[in-house]
């Protein structure tokens, strides 16, 4: 028992030491219409940003899901991060278009008054708008994490 | 009743010592051995880009007392701007060139400003150990007078 104490003891340790992002900072909301082939699409932005406060890992192979619950529904919307570097900000921006009906939690949700975002146009934004923290989650599914010192070291050794 | 403190100045001496001599050490290793180095790495004139990321991957591992996680105004810039652009380089296998310089000589201040704060925190603790030394002996004295 004794002997798996301290390798127990030490993944305590470097999981602590690695946080992986697990917010998204300024987290705003954008809706769409847009009308194609007589019907009306619309489509639902999120973007904000996302930190690596992390000095020395870098956080690869980064997925991971935006959330928002409005009444029963969850509208789930899957992202990648591209490699995020020690201290580094990366603006993410997922999307999700659908007819009314499919859309129409989110609607409810941000009580966007579809008829104004319809008119005047084939295409039209809504106003950006926060999203109520209690309707939004932020979920990193999976990552894997690389020492930067090595990423410079084996920068040096492949130029040798 | 009176009180012996003559154990309380020598723990107090030992406990300051110590604390001198671990930071002493670290302060005076990047002082003779490591700043010597990135300096001669800085300056040299050929094989730019190898040099570079030698003296850069020695200056990312921050001195003890100049972490670039701290909040000066300082290291928000290095944090926000040097780090970054540094580590993406290394990232993408880019050459350094002579314009990173400006960089790493900033890293470099950094470091330096670090290893000052390190020393005079040794000059600090070394008081702290001759005052509490001081207060040991004439204790000391005290104690043996009265028998």
């Amino acid at each position: 028992m004794k002997r798996y104490l301290v390798p127990i003891f030490l993944a305590f340790i470097i999981a602590g030491c690695t946080q992986a992002p697990d917010r998204l900072y300024h987290p705003k909301a954008i809706f769409k219409a847009e009308i194609k082939d007589n019907d009306v699409y619309y489509t639902f932005y999120v973007k904000g940003i996302v930190y690596n406060s992390n000095s020395e890992r870098v956080f690869r192979d980064v997925k991971g899901e935006v959330r928002i619950s409005s009444g029963k529904s969850v509208t789930v919307l899957p992202f990648e991060i591209p490699p995020l570097l020690p201290f580094q900000k990366y603006t993410l921006n997922v999307e999700k278009t659908g007819k009314e009906n499919e859309m129409k939690p989110l609607l409810d949700l941000f009580r966007v008054d579809i008829d104004r975002l319809i008119t005047g146009g084939y295409m039209n934004f809504s106003d950006e708008m926060d999203i109520p923290s209690g309707n939004f989650d932020f979920v990193i599914i999976n990552y894997t994490t690389e020492n930067i010192f090595d990423i410079i070291k084996k920068g040096r050794s492949d130029e040798n | 009743m009176k009180i012996n403190d003559t154990k309380l100045y020598l723990f107090f001496s030992i406990t300051t010592l110590v604390i001198a001599v671990i930071i002493g050490s670290i302060t005076y290793y990047s002082k003779l051995v490591v700043e010597p180095r990135v300096e001669k790495l800085i300056a040299a004139e050929g094989n730019v880009s190898e040099n570079y990321r030698i003296a850069y991957s020695i200056l990312r591992n921050p001195q003890m007392f100049a972490d670039y996680e701290n909040f000066d105004r300082e290291s928000i810039w290095i944090k926000n701007v040097i780090i970054p652009y540094m580590d993406d380089k290394a990232f993408h296998s880019r050459s350094y060139t002579p314009d990173e310089k400006v960089y790493l000589e900033a890293l470099m201040k950094r470091r330096k400003q670090g290893s000052d704060l390190g020393r005079n925190t040794v000059v600090f603790f070394t008081i702290l150990t001759l005052l509490g030394l001081g207060f040991y002996l004439y204790e000391r004295k005290k104690v043996n007078a009265q028998g």
